[in-house]
C-alpha cells in the first residue's frame, strides 16, 4: 500500500504534526469571555438536526418499523434462546447495557462495549472501527457475529418459520415478495427499526433556541470551553456532537480499531467519534469501556492521553483547570434529551 | 520487466502526453473535495492542496493498478500525484469517510 510518497510525507508530517499540537495550538487557545455574535455562531453550529435517510432500495414503511421492533426485542432466536438485540442494546440504558466489555459467548471475551444505536440514521459508517458501510451490511454482522446475537441467518429463519404469527408481519411487510421470510426482509425490518432510533430534545437545544434559563451559568461556560479552550468541537460536531469520523485520541488500549481495515499511520488506534447526545446517561465509556464517568474522560483529554505518533492533530495538552474540567462535564449532561418512552412490543406466538 | 520494456516506456513516458502533462487542482475545505469527479489524461498530476483552517486529512487509494496514501496532511499542505496509468481511480479520506472523489484518467 505505502509508496515512496507515503514514506517522504510521514516522516516530517509527524514532526509538523507535533509541532503544531504541542507549541502552536496551546499559545493560540483564547479567552474566555466571548461576544454575543461569537456565542450565537458557535451556537449554531448545532442547530440544524440531519434528517434520517432511507436508501432507495428499503424505504421506510410503518410495517417493515412494527416487523423490525418485534425482531430487536425478541430473544428466541439467539443460540441460547435468551439473548435480544435489546439485551445488548437496552433502550433502559442508552441502548448499551452499562457493561465494559461484552461476553463473548463461548470463549473470550469481545473487547469491546456495546454501542449505543442513537442517531444511529445520520451515520456514514457503523461499528467503532467503521467495518460497515450500510447500515444494511451492519445488521448482518450483528446478527451473526459471536460477539453479538450469534446466530447464522439460516437458523434465524427457520425459528422464524416455526412462529406462524410472523409469517402474517412478514406478508404485511413486503406484500410482493413471494418468500415473505427472507435474509433481506429480515435485515430491511431491522435496518428500519434502527434508524428510527433518535435522540429527543434537550435543555441544550432549548437554549440554542433562545431561552437563557435551560442551561446553569456553569454549563454556559462549559459550552464555551468546548468549543474554545477545550476544542472538543472540531471532532464533536454537529446537532449529533460527531463528525462522523475516525481518530486516535490516545487510549491506552492495544485494540488498533480502523487500522484492522485501513493499515495506515493515522488508522492506528482510531474510533469512530460518538455522539454526545444523552452522553451522560449511558456510562461506561470509549470503545473498550475503560471510563466510567465523564470527569475522567477529562482528565484524559486535558493531559493523560498517550503520546504516539498516529494521535490526531487536535489533540494536545489542554491546561484545563479542575473548575474548567467540571463545567464541561455539567455542559455535557445538558444533552440530556427528553426521548421518547421505548414501549415493550407484544411478540407474535 | 525486460530492459526494452522499460526503455519503450520511459521513451513513451518522455515523448507522448507527458510533454503536455498537466496538473490540476483539488482543494479540500470543509470536508469536501472541491469537486466529486475529475477527467485527466495518462501522465498528468493532481494537486491535492488541504485549504481547512484546523483538519487534517489522509487521502487513499486502495487501486489495484495504482494505490497511494498520503498520511496525515496538515493544512496549508499539497501533495502532488501523478496519474502515470489508465483507469477510474476511488480517492477516499480515511479520517473522513464521507470524501470520495474519481479520477477517472484517459
Ligand atoms: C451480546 C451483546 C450484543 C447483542 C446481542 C447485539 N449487539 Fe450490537 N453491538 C454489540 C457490541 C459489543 C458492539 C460494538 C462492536 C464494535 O465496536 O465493533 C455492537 C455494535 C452494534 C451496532 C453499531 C452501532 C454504531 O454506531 O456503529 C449496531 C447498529 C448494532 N450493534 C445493532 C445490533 C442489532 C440489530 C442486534 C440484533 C440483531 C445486536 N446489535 C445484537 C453487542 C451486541
Ligand atoms: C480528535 C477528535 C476528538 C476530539 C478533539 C475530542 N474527541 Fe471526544 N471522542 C473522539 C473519539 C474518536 C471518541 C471515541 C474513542 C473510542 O471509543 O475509542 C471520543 C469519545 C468521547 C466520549 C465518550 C463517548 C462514548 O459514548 O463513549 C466523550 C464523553 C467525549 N469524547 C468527550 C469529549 C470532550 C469533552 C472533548 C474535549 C475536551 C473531546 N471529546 C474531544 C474524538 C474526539
Ligand atoms: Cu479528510
Amino acid at each position: 500500500m505505502n509508496n515512496h510518497i507515503t514514506a517522504i510525507f510521514q516522516g516530517w508530517l509527524s514532526t509538523a504534526t507535533f509541532l503544531f499540537a504541542f507549541l502552536i495550538i496551546p499559545s493560540l487557545t483564547c479567552a474566555i469571555e466571548v461576544s454575543d455574535a461569537d456565542l450565537l455562531r458557535m451556537q449554531t453550529r448545532f442547530q440544524e438536526k440531519g434528517s434520517v435517510t432511507y436508501p432507495e432500495n428499503n424505504l421506510f414503511s410503518a410495517e417493515k418499523l412494527v416487523l423490525g421492533k418485534m425482531l430487536f426485542f425478541d430473544p428466541r432466536f439467539s443460540t441460547n434462546q435468551q439473548t435480544a438485540c435489546a439485551t445488548c442494546h437496552n433502550p433502559s440504558l442508552g441502548w448499551q447495557n452499562g457493561l465494559s466489555y461484552t461476553r463473548k459467548i463461548g470463549k473470550s471475551p469481545f473487547p469491546r462495549r456495546t454501542q449505543s444505536l442513537l442517531n444511529m440514521g445520520l451515520d456514514s459508517r457503523y461499528f467503532s472501527d467503521g467495518r460497515a458501510a450500510s447500515i444494511e451490511e451492519q445488521v448482518l454482522i450483528s446478527i451473526e457475529s459471536t460477539a453479538e446475537l450469534n446466530i447464522p441467518m439460516e437458523r434465524l429463519l427457520a425459528k422464524l418459520a416455526k412462529i406462524p404469527a410472523y409469517l402474517t408481519l412478514f406478508q404485511n411487510a413486503f406484500p410482493y415478495d413471494e418468500t415473505a421470510i427472507s435474509a433481506e426482509n429480515v435485515i430491511q425490518s431491522l435496518a428500519t427499526y434502527e434508524r428510527s432510533i433518535v435522540s429527543g430534545n434537550a435543555p441544550f437545544d432549548a437554549w440554542i433556541a433562545g431561552d437563557n434559563t435551560a442551561l446553569s451559568a456553569q454549563a454556559q461556560h462549559g459550552f464555551i470551553l468546548f468549543n474554545r479552550k477545550a476544542g472538543c468541537v472540531a471532532c464533536h460536531s454537529g446537532w449529533e456532537f460527531s463528525d462522523h469520523s475516525f481518530h486516535d485520541i490516545g487510549l491506552p488500549d492495544m485494540d488498533i480499531g480502523r487500522a484492522n481495515y485501513l493499515p495506515f499511520l493515522a488508522m492506528q488506534f482510531a474510533f469512530k467519534t460518538p455522539s454526545l447526545r444523552n452522553v451522560a446517561k449511558r456510562a461506561p465509556y470509549m470503545h473498550h469501556g475503560g471510563f466510567q464517568t465523564l470527569r475522567s474522560i477529562l482528565d484524559h483529554y486535558n493531559e493523560s492521553f498517550v503520546r504516539r505518533s498516529s494521535i490526531s492533530m487536535h489533540i494536545h495538552p489542554l491546561h484545563l483547570t479542575d473548575d474548567e474540567m467540571d463545567d464541561i462535564v455539567e455542559f455535557l449532561k445538558s444533552l440530556n434529551g427528553s426521548d421518547t418512552q421505548t414501549t415493550l412490543p407484544i411478540l407474535p406466538q | 520487466m525486460n530492459a526494452l520494456c522499460r526503455l519503450t516506456l520511459l521513451a513513451s513516458f518522455l515523448f507522448s502526453g507527458n510533454l503536455y502533462a498537466a496538473t490540476y487542482d483539488i482543494i479540500m475545505k470543509n470536508r469536501e473535495f472541491s469537486q466529486t469527479e475529475i477527467m485527466i489524461n495518462r501522465g498528468d498530476s493532481i494537486r491535492f492542496l488541504n485549504a481547512e483552517e484546523n483538519t487534517e486529512h489522509n487521502l487513499f487509494s486502495l487501486s489495484k493498478v495504482y494505490p497511494f496514501e498520503i498520511s496525515q496532511q496538515l493544512p496549508g499542505i499539497d501533495v502532488t500525484i501523478p496519474f502515470r496509468k489508465g483507469g477510474s481511480f476511488e480517492v477516499e479520506c480515511a479520517i473522513h469517510p464521507t470524501m470520495h472523489l474519481r479520477v477517472m484518467v484517459k
